[in-house]
């Protein structure tokens, strides 16, 4: 029983884990995307300089 | 106010343009700017892709430890000798695959740090450029131009304010141009009329023409009225001539050549009639008609034109 027990938490762990990892990867896209934004983002309300 | 002679140093190129930032640990401030410390604590700064490897270390090793000593209770805990074997194997299954995972999907998990980072951090950054355009700023009063240039370009890199533009163009205006320059010209046009980038333009007009682009061309045609009142309709001759460069450039801005014709010197004119004369399958419009009617009344005796005439 409580190896049972002790397994599930690990790969109750490992599946969140994974679905983490999965969903980063999805969502990272690239460098140029990345770079875009953030120059939009700085450049949003010309409030620079 | 007289010219200053400067050098300017090569600008500091990188792949994206995030990578130009860096981040003083201990003020805790970004700055764009090519320094290798911080002028304020005078501590070594930190580039933004070795931050976000640092932190995104730390994070693994934090990972790392809280697994272990989950893994460590599991065993301990065990009620039975076997149970703690069982747990033991279980544990080790599970660190292996948690490794492999994690080294699976290492690049993306440093991507989604580094763009964490520039999410959360944006204000800091923002703050961080404001402080390197107030040194700018200093180095033009102090009359330091090379180093306050230098400063605006790496700005100029990431924000694109006219603000930035214009503190840029006023401090090229009062430097002595050269070819060896790493001069700029599209980056700085404003988004509205701007007389002293006029006057920076037709600066680079002279020393550089390859940096008159269409966007820049295009500038001087909506705001011809104002070129011409500030500086009179030869600068606006001028910037037809170089459209002649490319036989793209002649065919968009046809009517604009068209219109100052009659004042391009002999060479630009001539240009022109060899690229009319080379391309009779395109279609010029009015403007091949034109030329050809310059030639016969301006040119009809000169030997260069010989062969215009028909």
């Amino acid at each position: 029983m409580y190896n049972i027990v002790f397994t599930s938490i690990l790969v109750m762990i490992l599946g969140w884990k994974t679905y983490k990892l999965v969903k980063n990867k999805r969502n990272s896209g690239n460098f140029d995307d990345i770079d875009d934004e953030l120059v939009i983002m700085l450049n949003k309300g010309d409030s620079n300089g | 106010m007289a010219k200053h002679a400067i050098q300017l140093s090569k600008k500091k190129r990188t792949k994206y343009r995030f990578q130009k930032l860096k981040m003083c640990k201990k003020c805790n401030r970004y700055s764009v700017l090519k320094d290798k410390a911080c002028p304020e604590c005078g501590s070594t700064f930190m580039g933004i892709e070795g931050l976000a490897h640092s932190i995104f270390k730390k994070r693994l090793f934090t990972e790392a430890i809280r697994i272990l000593i989950l893994v460590c209770i599991g065993i301990i805990a065990a009620p039975t000798v076997k149970a703690l074997y069982l747990s033991l194997i279980t544990g080790m299954i599970f660190v292996i695959v948690y490794i492999i995972l994690t080294f699976a999907f290492i690049k993306s998990e440093y991507f989604t740090e580094l763009k964490k980072i520039l999410r959360v951090d944006l204000r800091k950054i923002g703050a961080g450029i404001q402080f390197d355009s107030d040194l700018a700023l200093e180095d033009v009063r102090e009359e330091k131009l090379a180093a306050a240039y230098e400063k605006l370009r790496e700005i100029g890199d990431l924000i694109y304010s006219d603000q930035v533009k214009m503190r840029r163009v006023m401090v090229l205006n009062d430097i002595v141009l050269r070819r060896d320059m790493e001069l700029e010209l599209e980056s700085l046009i404003p988004s509205s009329y701007d007389k002293d980038f006029v006057k920076y333009a037709l600066e680079v007009l002279k020393i550089n023409r390859a940096l008159f682009t269409k966007k820049c061309i295009a500038y001087f045609i909506h705001y011809r009225d104002a070129v011409i009142r500030d500086f009179g309709i030869e600068s606006l001759s001028a910037v037809a001539g170089t459209t002649l460069r490319m036989k793209l450039y002649i065919l968009e801005f046809s009517e604009f050549i068209e219109e100052f014709l009659e004042y391009f010197p002999k060479d630009r004119f001539l240009r022109l009639c060899n690229i009319l004369q080379a391309n009779p399958d395109t279609d010029w419009g009015s403007l091949e008609e034109r030329a050809k009617r310059l030639v016969e009344m301006k040119y009809h005796y000169d030997p260069d034109f010989k062969r215009f005439v028909s």
